[in-house]
């Protein structure tokens, strides 16, 4: 299990790099490996946006069923909790609705962070904790996903 | 019997301060020989002085080795900022004049896509492209969310008068680009960034 302050950037960075090799050690394939280290750069990324500082926590998963072995990543926060997550979820929006056009620029994003985590991941679940969140989602190795990309 | 009796003190006195010293060899710094309260004898004063030097060395050692952490530090930051801006910036060459590049290498997360976007759309303007290569032969995955915001880019590009090229494409963003059934009418793909070149560069040239 490997914990990861984020405070800014540049810990987003150290922290993809090291769920990308620790996936490469558990047997996922580069490309997967990529898909992993786009979760945690979103995850991480929405950490600075809007909780302000977190961590993030890799784990790996033993295997249980035919899904085989997988990896677990947990994006704690100490932000506010979703206004509401289904619309948090789709993209071009954030926890309250779709975001103005300027207010994309401005915030240097595109509002499509947690769909792409979501894309990516097999499953997906939200803890509030009493100072903020947890943002906790599990890839396998073994299991197929619906759509490429 | 006195002197041999003193003779054999300043030998066992001399065999104490060369061990003393054998362990500053060693990198001890702790030992301190023993003086007795009022001597003024010369080995008392001798005595004294190593001790000083033995002071004084750990103290400069000490001081040597907080500013190699600091260094070491300072190092570690400096390697992990060299990688971030690897990861991170977005490079837009001016190839010809007109021609704009733009290699992407690393990693396409959301929050790099649009600030690429940003990035290129003032380049465009700036530097009055006429045609701006994107080659992503270094991206091998994006969410399908990022993919449809290049095709968006491309097109605000074109929006700008000028025309948006993408090569170095893998199968897998293809396939995506597909499934997600988007419209790329606006854009304008090559297989690598070497042909995109020459068609453009010749195109150029001729027009001129």
């Amino acid at each position: 299990m490997s914990v990861f302050e984020i405070r800014a950037w540049i810990d987003v960075l150290a922290a993809r790099r090291a769920l990308k090799m620790l996936a490469g050690e558990l047997g996922f394939q580069p490309r997967e490996t990529s898909e992993l280290a786009i979760v945690a750069s979103e995850l991480g990324s929405n950490i600075i946006k809007y909780g302000r500082h977190g961590s993030l926590t890799f784990r790996p998963l033993e295997a249980r069923d035919a899904s085989g072995k997988g990896v677990s990543v947990v994006a704690r926060d100490y932000g506010p909790q979703f206004h509401d997550l289904s619309t948090a979820l789709q993209d071009g929006c954030d926890d309250r609705g779709p975001l103005d056009p300027m207010l994309l620029f401005q915030r240097k994003g595109i509002g499509g962070g947690l769909g792409a985590v979501l894309r990516l991941t097999h499953s997906f679940a939200v803890h509030p904790l009493a100072d903020g969140k947890e943002i906790v989602v599990e890839r396998y190795l073994k299991r197929a996903r619906a759509a490429p990309g | 019997m006195n002197t041999i009796e003193s003779e054999q003190q300043i030998l066992e006195s001399v065999a104490d301060a060369l061990l003393a010293l054998s362990n500053v060899g060693y990198g001890d710094y702790t030992t301190r020989l023993e003086l007795q309260e009022g001597d003024t004898s010369p080995l008392a004063s001798l005595y004294a002085g190593i001790n000083d030097m033995i002071a004084s060395l750990g103290a400069e050692q000490e001081k040597a080795r907080s500013y190699q952490q600091d260094l070491e530090g300072k190092l570690a930051t400096i390697e992990r900022q060299r990688i971030a801006i690897q990861e991170l910036s977005t490079p837009i060459m001016e190839v010809w004049d007109g021609v704009l590049c733009v290699p992407v290498v690393g990693l396409m997360d959301t929050a790099r896509s649009s600030e690429m976007t940003n990035t290129l759309l003032r380049a465009v303007v700036d530097k009055g492209a006429k045609c701006a290569i994107i080659d992503i032969t270094g991206i091998d995955v994006m969410d399908t969310r990022t993919v449809d915001h290049f095709v968006r880019m491309a097109k605000a590009v074109r929006l700008l008068g000028s025309e948006c090229v993408l090569t170095g494409m893998n199968p897998h963003i293809a396939q995506t680009c597909v499934h997600m059934g988007l419209d790329l009418s606006n854009v304008i793909t090559h297989r690598n960034l070497r042909d995109a070149l020459q068609q453009y560069v010749v195109q150029l040239q001729s027009s001129d």
